[in-house]
């Protein structure tokens, strides 16, 4: 009998913990079980099914690299296409310059002069990375056209799996490839915060690349091509209105206006990988998320604003999901961490209250270890990599307080973007510690004249 | 006590005039919105929570009425179910008042700075009105349950699917308040590229 009390007792303290976690479960933790399978399924296909023979043509491409103050980093850059397994002569590089006042020129020039076997030429562009894509997408001639960042290098065989896929995929318009952070550089990083800081974004961006858009890619719902590394067949993209210079989000932008003309041509190329320098600081992160959010709000804005119906759009539109998501849930999530403190005031026990929080806590841990399976399996081709994500697999337990500190600075990013003039670079969060204390002082000298000029009426001096 | 509240108001007060003159948006939001919620629960919840209470019970009454399902006591905050021999009573509290909802979404609206002073007292009242409503359709969806399959799923009926089916009304009010409007009146235009040297 007492057994049978004590099961009622815990079956009922189980539901009022399944009410409180209800929420993070249908909108992120159900979403993230189904994702598992599906990149589940598509690595079973991948293994099981009809081995691809290779392909016999090599088309010309033509490779842009927007440059801005990029005088440490392009060497590097050049050197890494250079090595690629991709014959060297079909590549034609376009370096547009935007407005750069380093020596960039000068490595230019000094690599074109030692690298006769190779094609880069140099065009100047206005400020704006938009206006510098635009103009070398005027001037290519490729059949594909891949664009990647002067600050990152491109793994030898990512050129080529990116052709391949478009060979072999004839729908197949626009291929965002998989970007992720340094792991050299990362190891490299001084201080422990800011290693574990930059060890959290690179697992974020394997699972964003590797999970997040590969199930997208499979249910034909790429909400972002990468905006460091991405490809496109020429003949479509010269049909869109190409980089758009309105938005701070020109990547989100030309994916909209590739899946508005072409609806289900846009892919990850989940084995073509390009490596980044992991975030500079906290500053950075800051004012980086800050400004994607940004660009969700401009571009849904630019292609959405007219179909904004929840009710009717839940399902049929992936984009309206992704809103409620990112934006809608960020209110009333930002008032219930709070109110969680107030329960404890009204009487609600301390152990169901700290009980539901660890329940959420563990329910994001579960969601990061299946990432962690999804993007694990699709490492192969990268080993040095997957040796590495593999030995840091304790920052799935991490990742949730990550993710927290990220969901606060994406709201931010939220409100900014209504009031806040429209920046590349958003205040970072000294600088805004900075503008608090000048008010502050203003006040206060204030006060101190104020308090003057009254003694010295009081006093009649 | 009452100087330390008063205090506390005042304090938020001038940090919130310290946030506007800076021109920190977001943090001006936060601290406005949590701080009025807090305040909210501290000092008007428990004037309201007795008349709210009292009107959900009465509305939710009503519908009981209608169908023949349940009677309201609302002046014991009580929705009384028949149920074959025995019979369920169900106690409108604070948690079943929706002021927490109430005074979260005012909150939040209050200091979302996308909208003029007179759209926010109009988005309000609607606001409001909808919030109650949910509540009052939620409480009729648990009685509804009772009344057809007993004592049993009261507590499926109440913590699991009533609050499922409020959070999901909630959820479409926030997306039109707002994520839509929010949307649709977002500024895209030629933007600056501020004092930086990273391209990014």
């Amino acid at each position: 009998m007492e057994i049978q009390i004590l099961l009622i007792r815990l079956g009922r303290e189980l539901i009022f913990w399944m009410a409180w976690i209800i929420i993070p479960l249908m909108v992120e933790i159900i979403p993230a079980i189904g994702g598992f399978f599906i990149v589940l399924n598509k690595k079973l296909r991948e293994v099981f099914g009809k081995k691809k023979t290779e392909i016999k043509y090599l088309p010309e491409i033509t490779l842009i690299v927007p440059v801005y103050n990029s005088e440490d980093t392009l060497e590097k850059c050049l050197d890494a296409i250079r090595s690629s397994n991709y014959p060297n002569k079909l590549i034609d590089i376009l370096l547009i310059n935007n407005e750069s006042t380093d020596n960039s020129f000068g490595v230019y020039t000094e690599y074109q002069s030692r690298s006769k076997d190779m094609s880069i030429t140099w065009l100047n562009s206005g400020q704006g990375k938009a206006k510098a894509l635009n103009m070398a997408l005027f001037n290519s001639e490729g059949k594909y056209i891949i664009h990647i960042d002067s600050d990152g290098r491109l793994h030898p065989e990512a050129i080529k799996n990116i052709v391949t896929r478009f060979e072999r995929e004839k729908e197949v318009d626009c291929l965002t490839g998989t970007v992720l952070t340094d792991i050299d550089e990362i190891e490299d990083t001084e201080g422990f915060m800011m290693r574990m800081i930059r060890r959290c974004e690179f697992f974020e961006y394997c699972q964003s690349f590797l999970a997040g858009r590969n199930f997208e890619s499979e249910l034909d719902s790429v909400y972002t091509i990468a905006g460091a590394f991405s490809a496109f067949r020429k003949s479509a993209i010269l049909k869109s209105q190409m980089y758009n210079v309105l938005t701070v989000s020109e990547d989100t932008q030309v994916t909209f206006q590739m899946r508005k003309l072409f609806d289900k041509g846009i892919k990850l190329c989940e084995n073509a990988f390009f490596f980044v320098d992991p975030i500079e600081s906290g500053s950075k992160l800051y004012t980086q998320r800050q400004r994607w959010q940004r660009g969700e709000i401009e571009v849904s804005h630019m292609f959405l604003k007219d179909s904004l119906h929840i009710l009717r759009d839940f399902f049929r539109n992936f984009m309206i999901r992704v809103l409620l998501y990112d934006h809608t849930f960020a209110f009333p999530r930002m008032i219930w961490y709070f109110a969680i403190v107030f329960l404890i005031f009204l009487n609600y026990p301390m152990y169901l209250v700290i009980g539901a929080v660890i329940a959420i806590y563990l329910l994001y841990v579960l969601s990061a270890f299946l990432f962690f399976i999804n993007v694990w399996m699709y490492l192969a081709s990268v080993k040095d990599v997957k040796k590495y994500y593999k030995s840091k697999w304790y920052l799935i337990f991490i990742l949730p307080v990550f993710n927290f500190v990220v969901f606060w600075i994406r709201f931010a990013g939220i409100i900014n973007s209504i009031k806040g003039e429209s920046m590349w670079r958003t205040l970072t969060f000294g600088e805004e510690i900075r503008s608090i204390k000048q008010v502050i002082k203003k006040d206060f000298r204030f006060l101190t004249k104020m308090s003057r000029t009254i003694r010295k009426r009081v006093n009649n001096e | 006590m009452l100087i330390l509240k008063i205090a506390l108001v005042m304090i938020w007060i001038y940090l919130l005039s310290v946030f506007g003159r800076a021109k920190l948006h977001f943090f001006k939001f936060v601290l406005g919105s949590v701080c009025l919620f807090f305040f909210l629960m501290i000092f008007l919840q428990p004037l309201l929570l007795r008349p709210l209470s009292m009107a959900v019970t009465a509305a939710a009454g009503v519908l009981g009425d209608t169908f023949n399902m349940y009677d309201s006591y609302y002046k014991y905050f009580i929705l009384f179910i028949p149920k074959d021999t025995t019979s369920v009573s169900l106690v409108i509290d604070y948690e079943c008042s929706g002021i927490v909802e109430i005074m979260a979404f005012s909150s939040l609206l209050w200091f979302f700075p996308l909208y003029n002073t007179a759209e926010k007292l109009i988005i309000n009242i609607a606001g409001v009105l909808g919030i109650f409503i949910a509540n009052v359709l939620r409480l009729f969806i648990i009685c509804l349950l009772i009344f057809y399959f007993g004592n049993e799923i009261f507590y499926f009926a109440h913590t699991i699917f009533g609050r499922l089916i409020f959070y999901l009304f909630s959820i479409v009010l926030y997306f039109y308040v707002f994520t839509r409007s929010h949307v649709i009146r977002q500024k895209v235009g030629v933007f600056t590229y501020g004092n930086t040297n990273i391209a990014d």
